[in-house]
């Protein structure tokens, strides 16, 4: 996969070959869909690089086992965020929380070399938003993750999250207007 | 022209959003490594000879080839074709023998599917063949579960 190497495979043809066994497949699914992931996964559990590879890695073995029981009742990406917001609470229950090194923050955030003032603001900013996201509870802070960073709707949220679109609506009002006090100071 | 935004937190979503982890590959590598080691269950099946004889030697020697080998060799051969793939394809085992091969096709929109039924099997008939012994003659049973717009292997 891709067949003739020219046509980039849909995600229902590369998960129709993974089911038969196909690693190949499924590895494109993971590299089309695992930076998002893993993107989402560091935000939610506070920044650290392997709490988020752990998250991440679990998510997609959990995909690779139980792809029979994927029936398409959602788009494949928003399956994929739901297995890594289960991975990433069963992280978060049975791990003492861990202190998030400045570092790991730091570089999160690929430099371009056309403007480093921009890129050290940009990283100043993110490390800012990502003591605000730590500060708020667990579902406001994976509700607005999934809206505000993935783009994810409502009702996907609401699927990804294992909970009602009343109850995300509600989490994403109250995350956003408490990061929005956290975050004026940067005015 | 597109306007940087003024508000803190909508620059910090914009910035969250261009964010590419930079270890990435290394997850990448560790996830694809992870999941060629998970090993899927599988049953031997024995190859058996044009007179029908599983002996391979006066000793009565025996070779087995394992059904994953043969489900992933089916599937390879069920997808070199631009108007038909598998989507399923369960191996039926009784006292060591593939006795049924059932295959569920996905068929380009405008192909014959008596036609790419006969074509599948075929393919499997040869693919067993090959693996199995020519004395191996499981029942292949097709069935034509969707059909989509383009080729099979990418739509």
């Amino acid at each position: 996969m891709p067949a003739d190497g020219l046509e980039p495979a849909s995600d229902a043809a590369l998960v129709r070959a993974a089911r038969l066994g196909d690693d190949a497949a499924f590895g494109e699914l993971v590299d089309r869909y695992g930076p998002g992931m893993l993107r989402h996964a560091r935000r939610l559990v506070g920044g650290s690089e392997a709490d988020a590879s752990e998250v991440v890695q679990e998510a997609f073995i959990s995909a690779w086992k139980g792809l029979d029981g994927f029936r398409g009742d959602s788009s494949l990406r928003t399956w994929l965020f739901r297995l890594v917001h289960r991975r990433a609470v069963d992280l978060i229950r049975h791990r003492r929380p861990t202190p998030i090194d400045d570092y790991l923050l730091s570089h999160v955030v690929r430099v371009a070399d056309d403007n480093p003032l921009q890129d050290v603001m940009d990283s100043e900013l993110l490390e800012a938003l990502q003591e605000a996201l730590d500060e708020l509870p667990w579902n406001q802070r994976a509700a607005w993750l999934l809206r505000e960073v993935e783009g994810l709707g409502y009702d996907e949220i609401a699927h990804a999250m294992g909970t009602t679109v009343g109850s995300v609506r509600g989490h994403l009002h109250r995350g956003r207007r408490q990061l929005a006090e956290r975050m004026a100071r940067w005015r | 022209m597109a306007l940087s935004p003024t508000d803190p937190l909508e620059r910090a979503v914009v910035a969250a959003q261009a964010e590419a982890p930079d270890d990435w590959d290394s997850v990448s590598q560790a996830v694809k490594r992870r999941i060629r080691a998970t090993v899927a269950p599988s049953r031997p099946i024995v190859v058996v000879a044009a007179d029908g004889s599983t002996d391979q030697d006066a000793h009565g020697s025996r070779t087995y080839v394992a059904s994953r080998v043969v489900r992933a060799a089916l599937r390879d051969a069920l997808r070199t074709r631009p108007d038909l793939t598998a989507e399923r394809i369960d191996l039926t085992i009784d006292d060591e023998r593939l006795t049924r091969v059932e295959v569920d096709l996905v068929c380009a929109y405008g192909t014959v599917m008596p036609a790419a039924s006969d074509v599948a099997r075929a393919t499997v008939a040869s693919v067993v063949a090959d693996l199995l012994g020519p004395g191996t003659q499981p029942q292949v049973d097709v069935t034509v579960t969707d059909v989509v717009v383009g080729d099979p292997r990418l739509a």
